[in-house]
């Protein structure tokens, strides 16, 4: 039973709010289980040091407030004296009061101190009239319920003491700023406070009878009447921010929080507004809008591709340029993880980097640092993109990194620049590589054998002229091809030339070195007046016998054509052999392309046809070729009739 | 009596390189594709063969080395690629494919033929 009470009172303490309901509920639980009909709790005054009842509860309610003074003054020296006694229990005949003795009988009671940080603070008493009602386990119980209430005690108060607080400081604050005022349905203000009053400059008999709407602009004015008449009974409050022009005469945003009274039917009797002035707040605002905007456009607009990640490389922004580099739109990155869009060894590459970066960040915490990369992503449609993406930690207030600001570029066209680049010198340095192996190696032989013959030594010989002739050529091809390139143009020493001489000349070479292709060039007869550069022509033709014989191999007819226009000549070389394919084609006049792919040093260095497009662009003309898989090749040249005005 | 073959689908190169190795006691023969190699690789059986990588046809350089040294009656000849390849991964692909040694072009006869007295013996 008293374990049971002890517990609701816990209970009930717990919630407790005041320290009035903590000391009754100690006091009415202390006489349920000592089965007493009075309780009394005196408290020590602080500034007199006197015992004052703090609560009073039973019969002893009744009795005036100030209590036995005697009794109380006794228990306390004799308290205050013994301060390691935890109980007393005392039978006496009646316990005398200031108005003399008003408790007529025997009376028992039993008294608990109350003491805290070791002084005694006062007392709790419960008494009753039957002799010896109070047991030695009641004493126990007495003491716990005390302490209890003690520890009640502290919390209300430590409670109080910060609701305290709180108002006093918000009453200060409202004193000062909040605006107040009080109008009918109609708008028609009916009080307003002083800071009102300050805030739109007027006396408040000016203001009162006038429209609380009357300050707005036509907006505002509409769409306060409208969520005015949203509210309801019971309802949230509606929060309103309008503008409105101040003493001053400055305009200000406020915020209105209002809420109306109304009567038993629901009808709006009159709305209470309370206002703050939100200027600086909505000055910030705007200004952090208007930075965020200006951030956005440029991030937006910007032909890198920005992207913003959380430190386990989801996507948190993506820009918008991420389309035109990877194909995706950004809403169909916001499940993803970049390095889902990375091959397999860029991912390895950047977790890399990243594990450094943190590393790094260990070491040396909040220090600024990115990482420039070159990593391949996979575009939605499936192929690889190059791009060069830096990559830096975004951080928080305090320095630690929080995400990752990735910058890629997509670098795709420029390595595949590179690319041919390094391709080019490759090629050309393999292509110079087999005449020198000749070179070298015979002059080596003529060096160190001791046991040649004199044709061998000859034929040697003769190599080495003929290698270096053909790397000097090559050397010459790749000159031009860089002059070309870089924009300066084909040194050319032009002269009036009879062009079907020198095709004759450069036939009459092929034809004593092939057994099974006939040459055959019309018309047979000339002249046929060109005006170019005789070493040029030279080597054009000899470019494109070459490459007729090369790709004709089982043979056949080579023609060679001429036809004469009123501006320019056309010429044609076609051979029989072997032919191309469209897409073969189209690259014939790129450096170094071979038809041939597999790469062997016979079928030439690939640069015959560019030197050939050269050429005669070079003296104002055209080419271009046609040709058929199995079927055979035709090149075909225009070289203008007259001499270029323009000096070329 | 030591036989050596030379493949190379330049007869200018076969013959440099066919002169260089020409000693007493010595037969050299000489192959222009890797076809070709292959076959008289295993009719003859050569101490020695010395093989260009890129050739013409459907067996280059590479592939000739590996067949020849997954049979059994070729196994035994040593193959030193002799190329104009020469990048590192080019090599690794030569030694990959069962090649003794590796040889760049432009190369120096004298090199070369010490090297191929140290296999040789």
């Amino acid at each position: 039973m008293a374990t049971h009470r002890l517990l609701k009172l816990v209970r009930d303490l717990s919630s407790a709010h005041s320290a009035q309901e903590v000391l009754e509920q100690s006091v009415d639980a202390a006489m349920e289980v000592s089965g007493t009909d009075s309780g009394w709790v005196w408290l020590e005054e602080k500034a007199t040091g006197i015992w004052e009842p703090a609560c009073r509860r039973g019969l002893w309610s009744t009795y005036p407030e100030d209590g036995p003074a005697r009794f109380v003054n006794s228990l306390q020296t004799y308290l205050i004296a013994k301060p390691d006694l935890d109980y007393i229990y005392h039978e006496s005949k009646g316990l005398e009061f200031n108005d003399g003795m008003r408790q007529s009988g025997a009376t028992t009671w039993g008294a608990v101190p109350l003491r805290r940080d070791g002084l005694t603070i006062g007392c709790m008493v419960v008494s009753s009239r039957t002799k010896g009602s109070i047991s030695r386990t009641d004493e126990q119980v007495l003491q716990i319920i005390a302490w209890q209430m003690g520890f009640a005690q502290a919390r209300v108060r430590a409670e109080e003491e910060m609701r305290g607080h709180e108002r006093a400081h918000r009453i200060a604050l409202d004193a000062q700023t909040e605006l107040q005022c009080q109008y009918l349905p109609d708008g028609t203000l009916i009080f307003v406070n002083e800071a009102y009053c300050r805030f739109f400059g007027r006396m408040s008999e000016d203001l009162i009878g006038t429209s609380f709407f009357a300050g707005l602009d036509e907006e505002d004015r509409k769409l306060a009447a409208k969520r005015l008449a949203q509210l309801v009974p019971a309802g949230r409050e509606d929060v309103l921010e309008v503008q409105a022009v101040v003493a001053s005469g400055d305009l200000r945003w406020v915020r209105w929080s209002r809420r109306g009274i109304f009567d038993h039917n629901g009808k709006a009797i009159k709305f209470l507004s309370t206002g703050s002035d939100i200027t600086e707040k909505v000055t910030i605002l705007r200004a952090l809008e208007d930075t965020e905007r200006r951030y956005r456009t440029l991030v937006e607009t910007a032909r890198d591709v920005i992207f913003t990640l959380d430190m386990d490389f989801k996507f948190t922004y993506v820009s918008p340029s991420v389309t035109s580099v990877l194909g995706y739109h950004t809403s169909e990155l916001d499940s993803l993880c970049v390095l889902d869009t990375f091959t397999d060894s860029s991912r390895k590459r950047l977790l890399e980097v990243y594990g450094n970066m943190l590393a790094a960040e260990r070491k040396n915490r909040g220090q600024s640092f990115s990482r420039t990369e070159q990593i391949q992503q996979y575009h939605k449609a499936g192929h690889t993109v190059w791009t060069e993406a830096t990559v830096t930690f975004l951080r928080d207030r305090d320095g630690r990194p929080k995400g990752i600001l990735m910058i890629s570029r997509d670098v795709t066209e420029r390595r595949h620049i590179e690319q041919m680049k390094s391709d080019f010198v490759t090629s050309a340095a393999h292509h110079l590589r087999t005449p020198l192996t000749s070179i070298l190696g015979f002059s080596e032989l003529l060096l160190i054998k001791d046991d040649l013959t004199a044709q061998e030594r000859a034929k040697y010989l003769e190599y080495i002229r003929q290698n270096s002739q053909s790397m000097s050529a090559i050397i010459d091809d790749l000159l031009d091809i860089a002059r070309i390139e870089s924009g300066e143009g084909m040194p050319l020493r032009p002269q009036v030339l009879d062009l079907l001489e020198i095709v004759e000349e450069t036939a009459a070479f092929y034809r004593e070195s092939s057994s099974v292709h006939r040459i055959e060039v019309s018309p047979a007869t000339g002249p046929i007046e060109v005006f170019a550069d005789k070493y040029r022509i030279t080597r054009l033709f000899r470019n494109l016998f070459d490459n007729a014989f090369r790709y004709s191999p089982a043979g056949g007819l080579i023609r060679v054509t001429c036809e004469s226009f009123p501006e320019h000549h056309l010429f044609g070389i076609s051979d029989e052999g072997v032919g191309m394919n469209p897409k073969q084609t189209k690259r014939v006049f790129d450096p170094f392309y071979r038809v041939d792919a597999s790469d062997t040093a016979d079928s030439g260095t690939g640069l015959g046809l560019t030197v050939a497009r050269n050429i005669v662009e070079a003296l104002g003309g055209r080419i271009w070729l046609e040709s058929e898989k199995d079927r055979g090749t035709k090149v075909k040249f225009t070289l203008p009739k007259r001499r270029p005005t323009d000096g070329k | 009596m030591k036989k050596i073959l030379v493949v190379d689908d330049m007869s200018e190169l076969r013959e440099l390189v066919a002169k260089t190795l020409a000693r007493d006691g010595c037969t050299v023969l000489e192959a222009e594709s890797g076809e070709q190699a292959v076959g008289m690789a295993r009719d003859e059986t050569p101490d020695l063969i010395m093989m260009d990588i890129m050739m013409p046809g459907t067996i280059d350089g590479l592939e000739a080395t590996r067949i020849l040294k997954n049979d059994p009656l070729t196994k035994g000849c040593r193959i030193i690629m002799l190329t104009a390849k020469g990048q590192a991964v080019d090599i690794t692909k030569g030694f990959e494919a069962g090649a003794d040694d590796y040889f760049v072009k432009p190369f120096s006869p004298l090199e070369l033929m010490r090297k191929v007295d140290e296999i040789l013996g």
